[in-house]
């Protein structure tokens, strides 16, 4: 059985769309599973938060819903679970330095920098904190990864998209104090898990896979076909059309998961000119970079992984027909300046809907995978996507975009949006804790300089 | 919506809105209606929750100025289900391509029309734009396989100019009409860029795969063109002959016009109803119509889909006897559409049925019928198994896992064969529900129902209908007692507006009352109508609802005459652009 993994088709201004090369296919070597299917985390994070009155679905239960930037997960509505309304309170008790370092080292640790505690656990005085440093706690993966021992070649793996500094966007922690540092070359992440694979048989691509591969270039010419029709139906036949064509596309720029069983590898296939350290192959660099997580997952050579956008200040979104930045310096400055005009709004919304295709293609990839219980291995994982902001414009952590996806084993009820609003990413971690087999009633810092609570325990996402 | 209060006609043909003050357009309508009651022409207030779904004179434009003029209500572009897009592909490649992913299933209103080829049913979502690429891709596959007998100039050329053959021809055939030039260079775009990575066959997949996902193929486009009448009212349109091609094929067929249909456009034989009307016969007499009929009466039914049933209740219930309700249902419709003099009488009192032997064993016929389900025969059904409403399938669809539902029978009768709306229940209508003690049957339950007020203006119409029905079980079973030894009563009444009020008792004799009625004949045309348009029908469309009904009256009621008539009408013929604010 040939696989292929449809990449990034890169819709050209009335060019042919750029396909990548397909160099070889691997046939399944899947190697056997073992009988126990394993629980996995994995943490994907993007920064700059949301336009959030977009990403707030508007109704909450089950059956809710999808919002305007959700939309692309429409397919895995019901492996969903968005929590909205949680707060990072943490980065209320960070009294110093610029806005962007205490959000991220505060996201997923809970704790302010090491430099402003005290000896006893608890945080300085304002005057006495530092400006900057490194988390004084480890990340939740790190947690939930050190807890589960070492029973896998990796005990994490961790990829960043975008090569240039991480610097004030370091969300990831180990103990100690240590930054988690992350690959951002696909080609190397690559290499390294298929050392561990072994080689594997080589196949033909069959015309199906490859008239798929094509798609995005198809997809521009049918909307061709939709322009042309546009003009001649009335205003609400036109709606009608225009709702189908932004379907269409989202569709070119979703890459496409092929089925796959367990620990199928699938076949690297960069385009020439490939430079994971430019902002211009991100479209590439991402997908590239999930497949191979999938891959390190569905072989359990790890059960912790990270994948995360690392670059918050100045990314282009050059495949999209996206006006970024524009009247602003950058992508950083529209977020911050473009909240009142509707134009960068828009704009933002569309390039957030990127991350959500992105997420999308995560998610297709998870669920393709079939393990030894029959559940996919999205079933058995519980993906946490987050930012460090809510509303990134005025820096705001509380309210952040959440979204749980996987059941992890049956032991989430997805399909839902629940609104949180009170709770804290203490009470979110210590619920992930909980879910992983612990017992945590907190998790990070408890004792906070102000008056606001920082922990009020897990909560029941059975 | 208003709960029902008092008591509410049948939709009437010809309402007041529809006609406005047009004189002459109420005596025919007057003329047309039959029976004795006053209140039966008074139309239908839009206040009453009736015809909600109907107001299309809401849209803008108003009233037509009288029947004189070409008329119809506005419509929406309405995208290919996915019966008629398999259809359609493979009739367009002549049989040698048959998708096997298609569409997304149709969502269908079933608290209006129930029509799956309906604008609103056929949505495109997130989901359902990658499966129309999947599919797609798919054709591209198949068609590329099969390419020597889909175009003739391959193998012997590989060039461009076969490639254009592919595209003008089968360019065509999906868009059911010539290809303009625009449209030419879109495909022929896609068979270049593809030059780069496809062999010749598979470029010309690929060109097949961007075709089917045009939404010239996958919307049925109907525009219209200008009148040159110069008394027309303001923004109606005809539909060209193009368009009329593909209304009668999807009508009739579910698929692409053929080719005969195409050249009769083309001449403009379809721009004239006796025009329409010959191409209308032949695609009838085409046995492809067959299924696109029998789609009519199942969605005109609407039944649910049969629920699960209390195998402690009903341990003779299982997946070989639903399916073969389903198909007993099937085969008794088939003769219906199959017999010319067919009328609403046959469909509802006909006693020519086909049987399997899972079948005749439930009906209780000892005859020899061969062995296996797949082993159908035509019989005489017994005196009590003749007619619609003793279908197995119909009564235990329109019944609860463990028990009938009165309720449902009653608004079946009332809504599907009377056309008589009735508003949803008040969103707490559970809630207000009246407790009765445990044990308690159908008429103890429905009398403490009907007790409180707000249930009472739908439950009065609809359970004395129902419970005059309860001889057959939650499985369409006869009986005579309840399981707990009490007999069945087997009285009911029709208490409302219509020329069949009454009495009754058993389903036989509600057959009989119902076959009588013309209010069950306008009701069929009303439906017919609606399944042609795709729509709910509005008040817009009252002259065409009674020309069409005076037609079926004309031709003794045949279905057969009905199912033409419906192309000569004006809501067939023209439509109306909504009136841009």
């Amino acid at each position: 059985m040939t696989r292929v993994s449809r990449r990034m088709f890169l819709r050209g201004a009335g060019t042919a769309a750029l396909t990548l090369p397909y160099l070889d296919y691997f046939a399944g070597n899947a190697r056997a599973q073992t009988a126990s299917t394993p629980k996995r985390l994995v943490i994907f994070q993007h920064p700059q938060g949301m336009v959030m009155d977009r990403w707030t679905p508007s109704t909450t239960g089950t059956g809710f819903a999808i919002s305007d930037i959700l939309a692309p997960l429409e397919a895995h509505h019901d492996k969903l679970l968005v929590l909205s309304g949680i707060d990072n309170l943490v980065r209320r008790q960070m009294m110093r330095g610029n806005a962007h370092n205490p959000a991220a080292r505060s996201l997923l640790t809970c704790f302010p920098y090491a430099g402003s505690m005290n000896a006893d656990g608890t945080v300085k005085a304002a005057g006495n904190q530092v400006e900057n440093g490194a988390a004084f706690g480890p990340s939740i993966d790190q947690v939930v990864a050190s807890r589960m021992g070492n029973p896998t070649r990796f005990a994490r793996l961790d990829y960043k998209v975008n090569g240039m500094g991480v610097g004030e966007n370091q969300i990831f922690w180990g103990e100690n104090q240590v930054p988690i540092e992350a690959e951002s070359d696909p080609g190397v992440a690559y290499a390294r898990l298929m050392n561990e694979i072994g080689p594997v048989e080589v196949t033909e691509p069959t015309f199906g896979d490859r008239i798929r591969a094509h798609r995005g270039s198809v997809l521009d010419s049918v909307l061709g076909g939709f322009d042309r029709l546009l003009g001649r139906v009335g205003a609400e036949d036109r709606s009608r059309l225009n709702a189908h064509a932004m379907l269409i596309r989202d569709l070119e720029q979703q890459v496409d998961a092929p089925i796959i069983e367990s620990c199928s590898p699938h076949t690297l296939a960069l385009p020439s000119g490939f430079d994971f350290a430019s902002r211009d192959f991100d479209n590439t660099s991402a997908p590239a970079l999930i497949d191979n997580l999938v891959l390190a997952l569905s072989c359990d050579l790890a059960r912790v992984a990270t994948v995360q956008f690392a670059d918050g200040h100045a990314p282009t979104f050059g495949w999209l027909d996206a006006d970024v930045p524009g009247p602003w310096e950058n992508w950083h400055d529209m977020i911050h300046s473009g909240q009142n005009d509707p134009a960068s709004v828009e704009t933002m919304v569309q390039c957030q809907r990127w991350y959500t295709q992105q997420f999308n293609y995560l998610l297709d990839r998870m669920d393709s995978v079939v393990e030894a219980d029959g559940n996919t291995l999205l079933d058995n994982s519980l993906v946490l996507w987050i930012s460090e902001f809510g509303n990134a414009g005025v820096h705001d952590t509380r309210t952040l975009p959440v979204v749980i996806a996987g059941g992890l084993g049956g032991q989430i009820t997805t399909g839902r949006h629940l609104s949180m609003a009170g709770h804290t990413t203490g009470d979110l971690y210590s619920t992930i804790l909980n879910l992983f087999g612990h017992e945590d009633q907190t998790f990070g810092l408890t004792e906070p300089l102000n008056g606001d609570t920082l922990n009020r325990g897990p909560f029941d996402l059975s | 919506m208003l709960a029902c209060e008092g008591q509410i006609g049948p939709s009437r043909i010809g309402t007041e809105s529809a006609i406005g003050n047009a004189s002459d357009a109420i005596e025919r309508s007057n003329g047309l209606a039959s029976g004795s009651d006053p209140n039966r022409n008074d139309g239908t207030p839009s206040d009453d929750g009736t015809g909600a779904e109907a107001d299309g004179d809401s849209a803008g434009g108003g009233a037509p100025p009288s029947c004189d003029v070409p008329y119809a209500a506005p419509s929406s572009l309405r995208r290919l289900t996915d019966l008629q897009y398999r259809n359609s592909v493979r009739d367009m490649f002549g049989g040698a391509v048959v998708p096997t992913i298609g569409l997304p299933e149709s969502q269908p209103n079933l608290g209006s029309t129930g029509l799956t080829a309906e604008a609103d049913a056929n949505i495109v979502s997130a989901v359902g734009a990658a499966r129309i690429a999947d599919s797609a891709e798919e054709i591209g596959v198949l068609v590329t396989a099969g390419l020597a007998a889909i175009l003739p100039c391959f193998p012997a050329a590989q060039d461009s100019s076969c490639a254009d053959t592919f595209i003008d021809t089968y360019g065509a055939k999906a868009f059911r009409r010539p290809l303009e030039e625009e449209e030419r260079a879109i495909l022929r775009s896609v068979y270049t860029i593809a030059e780069a990575d496809f062999s010749f066959e598979e470029r010309i997949g690929v060109v097949a795969s961007a075709l089917v996902q045009m939404p010239q193929f996958l919307y049925v486009v109907e525009a219209g063109e200008e009148l040159d009448e110069p008394n027309a009212p303001e923004g109606v349109r005809r539909f060209s002959g193009y368009e009329m091609a593909s209304r009668l094929s999807y009508l009739y067929w579910d698929s692409v016009p053929d080719s005969a249909l195409l050249v009769a456009a083309e001449s403009g034989e379809l721009d004239t109803p006796d025009g329409i009307e010959v191409q209308a016969r032949r695609l009838l007499d085409d046995d492809r119509a067959a299924r696109p009929l029998r789609r009519f009466f199942r969605e005109w039914l609407h039944l649910p889909e049969p629920e699960e049933k209390d195998l402690s209740v009903y341990p003779s219930y299982d997946e070989e006897l639903a399916h073969a309700f389903d198909q007993e249902l099937d085969s008794y419709l088939d003769v219906i559409i199959q017999d010319r003099d067919a009328t609403p009488e046959t469909l509802l009192t006909s006693d020519v049925g086909n049987v399997n032997s899972v079948m005749a064993s439930f009906f209780g016929m000892d005859e020899g019928v061969s062995e296996g389900p797949s082993n159908w025969q035509r019989v005489t059904l017994p005196p009590e198994r003749a007619g619609l409403l003793a279908r197995p399938a119909v009564m235990a669809g329109l019944a609860y896992p463990a028990d009938s539902a009165p309720i449902h029978r009653g608004k079946f009768v009332l809504n599907r064969l009377l056309c008589i709306e009735l508003p949803s229940p008040p969103a707490d209508a559970l809630a207000r529900q009246p407790v009765t003690p445990v044990g308690a049957g159908q008429r103890e339950r429905s009398a403490a129902r009907r007790q409180v007020a707000e249930c009472a203006g739908c439950h009065d119409m609809m359970d004395p209908l129902g419970l005059g029905l309860e001889e057959l079980d939650g499985i369409g079973q006869y009986r005579t007692q309840y399981a707990d030894g009490s007999p069945v009563d087997t009285r009911g009444a029709i208490q409302v507006t219509t020329d069949v009020q009454g009495e009754f008792s058993g389903v036989q004799e509600l057959t009989d009352l119902l076959s009588q009625s013309d209010d069950v004949k306008q009701c069929a045309a009303r439906q017919w109508m609606r399944y042609a348009l795709s729509r709910m029908d509005t008040a817009d469309d009252g002259c065409s609802l009674t020309a069409l009904t005076q037609a079926f009256e004309d031709a003794d009621y045949s279905l057969h005459e009905l199912f033409v008539a419906v192309t000569r009408t004006d809501a067939f013929r023209y439509r109306r652009l909504e009136v841009s604010q």
